[in-house]
């Protein structure tokens, strides 16, 4: 099994196919797979896309819910973590963000916040499926624009 | 750093826009 990992500036997707599946194919079937993250308090529900955001609350949940509540408490919400890993002007391991945030409430690094997307798909993948996201060969999108130290930043 | 702070081993880097348009394709024009 191929496992592929589109870690956006908006939102992130997870593809992936398995070599099992090509018989009298040209190629095996792509499968998206279905994201559960937080959709509304308490409620968890598998998306297509796990939106690219996180919101600082207990448990710092990702995707949906932190982009909706997000736009309700634009200090508590972390975007674009992606253009940060990327942007040679600042220290990228700093805790920066949210940048909307008075300097105090800057909690967290853009490696960190990356780190988080990530995680929330390896949490998803190893419940829903048998052996382990991490036991797995990933490929993992980046930008052309990444400079050497971005794509450091994100292995 | 950041897959390895998510615990997963150190990934294959692919540069966009190649593999993002086959993504971008499948999940629709929404995906940044």
């Amino acid at each position: 099994m191929k496992i592929g990992i589109d870690l956006g500036t908006t939102n992130s997707a997870l593809a992936y196919i398995d070599e099992r599946e090509a018989e009298d194919r040209d190629f095996p079937p792509i499968h998206i797979f279905e994201t559960p993250q937080l959709v509304a308090p308490g409620r968890t529900e598998p998306r297509r896309t796990l939106p690219s955001f996180l919101y600082l609350e207990d448990g710092q949940p990702v995707g949906v819910y932190a982009r909706e509540q997000g736009a309700l408490v634009p200090t508590k919400l972390v975007h674009s973590a992606k253009s940060w890993l990327s942007n040679p002007d600042v220290d990228r391991t700093a805790k920066i963000l949210p940048w909307d945030s008075p300097e105090t409430g800057r909690v967290l690094s853009p490696v960190e916040v990356s780190a988080r997307y990530l995680a929330a798909f390896r949490e998803a993948w190893d419940r829903a499926k048998q052996l382990p996201l991490a036991d797995r060969d990933i490929v993992l999108t980046v930008p052309a624009s990444f400079d050497e130290e971005a794509r450091e930043l994100t292995l | 750093m950041a897959a390895e702070q998510a615990g997963l081993p150190k990934p294959t880097l692919l540069e966009e826009p190649a593999v993002c348009a086959g993504i971008r394709a499948i999940v629709g024009p929404e995906h940044g």
